[in-house]
């Protein structure tokens, strides 16, 4: 076994060690939190990252949360800790007893005896862990006490340790509180700050191998008497799964300039928070040098996902044939991109290119068809193709012709039998 | 004497054109093989008056590799019709713009994802016009404009 430990000194804020937690998932599947620090078991990743790499990965993931660690690498959680916090791998202080006392879960109980102890050994001029492990058993227990064997034990047995379980938590939230200073009001120092806190977010979520489907952002104003909406929340749903700051941003920005214009900020912004409601799993957590596939699908569910979210989902699809005879009804629009097509449409008659929303009626007169703003004289018939529904849906039959007319335009139009309706459906454009 | 000198300076400065042209100025295209054509990547081609959707459907049966974005402003286009022209529609993203239409296509283009970009607008500004070719001469790709009529723009490389 090999353990990385991050060292937060100083009383952290707990929920940005919780949020590197959960972004180193991404470098391991073994990950462990305590009340100071990361520990990421990185033995089992040592043919994807070096010593040295994963080192300096795991201080990148922490500059994003603004994070700043001491960085050890030992054989097991305690001495991974002693090592990252005494910066020193071969000579550790018997100081670092503390370490292996309470790695874990903080014990001011336990910590009280372990200090009594050290001071014990540094009184009878052993400073090093080394020398306290060399110290005979028996010896312990009578010099020590039953706090001095147990420690001793723990040193020698300290990679016996079990691994701690950590849970990511289920909704990713990142706030930032705005100094009175700070005065935001518009869009562009609101979307500075709130490309950070999309940064942390994904990190995280991304560490789970996942991508972000809904999310909100949540914005506190100055609660000034005139003020009659103090907090203002959009969510946003997206078509396709997003894991990039850029894309996902792009997407907040058309939304949020469009409402702040329609409806702009009342007083400036207080706290602004950015929460990931609903996520998906991604195929891969990492990124694949080998092939640019994976960013494509990044920039592709992007520009989906900004397209649905400015003209509408429904206006943004692929299309997919079915087997209907009804022309309207032939195919159907899908948001994923379909494997293949119907190939038996490719026996039917020829069919236009362009086809109306709902048919128009025309009127004829000798050899003209003409509708209120057009007329046209007609060349030719060909035809006519019938079309029927099913017998067991709504009963419906039509006679389809293409019309070859002396403008050159070449119409589709249908007539139904028993009436003597012209029905304009399409143009061979 | 001085005849022979400025033939010889000629012949080198010809060489010299054709070297430059050889090398440097070569654009991608697409070939239209229906009109024995090749449409410029990173230009706009017009294609204007009746029938033009069938133009551009063959072009695009033409290349059934390459990714195509179809932007109309109300939507039209028939998809059963284009899949007899045999297009690949597995390759065609069909978007409805609606008064959208330059946001759209620039959007699009900037992705950089499509090599065949398709508009359908009633109306074409010289404005919207250039935003259009910066944006897809740097996509690399061919801008399809369909209209009504053909469109007299200094933008426009190809008019079929």
């Amino acid at each position: 076994m090999k353990v990385l430990c991050a060292l937060f000194l100083n009383s952290p804020d707990k929920e940005k060690i919780q949020a590197l937690a959960e972004s180193c998932f991404r470098l391991s599947t073994q990950v462990a939190l305590s009340y100071e620090a990361v520990f990421i078991e990185i033995g089992n990743s040592w043919r994807l990252y070096n010593e040295r790499g994963i080192k300096l990965r795991v201080l990148a993931l922490s500059q994003r949360l603004s994070l700043f660690p001491q960085v050890g690498i030992g054989t097991n959680i305690p001495t991974a800790l002693a090592i990252a916090r005494f910066k020193n791998s071969s000579d550790l202080p018997t100081r670092a007893l503390h370490d292996f006392a309470t790695p874990i879960l903080k014990d001011l109980e336990v910590s009280k005896k372990v200090e009594n102890l050290i001071k014990t050994l540094e009184n009878l001029g052993i400073h090093k862990l080394e020398d306290f492990i060399r110290l005979p058993r028996k010896a312990i227990l009578t010099r020590f006490g039953k706090i001095g064997l147990k420690l001793h034990e723990q040193v020698a047995q300290a990679e016996q340790l079990p691994w701690p379980e950590f849970r990511p938590k289920e909704i990713i939230l990142e706030k930032t509180i705005l100094e009175a200073d700070a005065e935001i009001k518009g869009l562009e120092p609101l979307l500075f700050v709130l490309r950070g806190l999309i940064d942390r977010s994904l990190v995280r979520l991304l560490g789970q191998g996942k991508r972000a489907l809904k999310v909100c952002v949540r914005l506190k104003l100055e609660p000034y008497s005139l003020v009659k909406e103090p907090e203002r929340l959009w969510y946003f749903e997206f078509s396709a799964p997003q894991g990039h700051v850029l894309g996902l941003l792009s997407i907040l920005r058309e939304r949020l300039e469009r409402e702040l214009q329609a409806k702009p900020l009342e007083s400036p912004v207080t706290q602004i928070t950015f929460e990931i409601l609903e996520s998906s799993p991604s195929t891969s957590a990492q990124r694949d040098f080998f092939n640019k596939k994976e960013e494509e699908q990044e920039s592709w569910n992007s520009l989906i996902s900004r397209l649905a979210e400015k003209l509408g989902p429904s206006r943004v699809f692929f299309a997919v044939p079915v087997e209907k005879y009804i022309p309207e009804k032939g195919w159907i629009m899908k948001n994923d991109r379909p494997l293949s097509s119907l190939a038996s449409y490719l026996a039917f008659p020829e069919r236009p290119l362009r086809l109306l929303r709902e048919p128009e009626t025309l009127y004829k007169s000798g050899e003209n068809l003409f509708n209120k703003d057009k007329m046209w004289r007609i060349r030719s018939w060909e035809g006519p193709e019938i079309l029927k529904t099913e017998w067991w849906v709504e009963k419906m039959e039509r006679h389809y012709f293409k019309v070859d007319t002396h403008s050159g335009e070449d119409l589709w139009i249908f007539t139904i039998p028993g009436s003597t309706k012209v029905f304009l459906h399409g143009y061979f454009d | 004497m001085n005849l022979m000198n400025k033939a010889s300076k000629l012949q080198s400065l010809r060489a010299l054109i054709n070297d430059v042209q050889a090398s440097g100025h070569i654009k991608e295209s697409l070939y239209f093989a229906e009109y024995k054509l090749d449409l410029p990547c990173g230009g706009i081609v017009s294609i204007g008056g009746f029938g033009k959707t069938t133009k551009a459907v063959h072009f695009l049966s033409e290349h059934p590799d390459l990714s195509v974005a179809w932007i109309e402003e109300r939507f039209s286009v028939y998809p059963c019709a284009m899949l007899q022209q045999r297009v690949a529609l597995s390759k065609v993203l069909f978007t409805e713009a609606d008064r959208n239409t330059i946001w759209t296509c620039l959007q699009i283009l900037q992705s950089g994802l499509f090599k065949i970009v398709v508009i359908c607008s009633s109306f074409y500004e010289q404005n919207f016009l250039r935003k259009i070719q910066l944006a897809a001469e740097k996509a690399h790709a061919v801008v399809i404009l369909l209209s009504e009529k053909p469109i007299s723009s200094w933008t426009i490389v190809l008019q079929i």
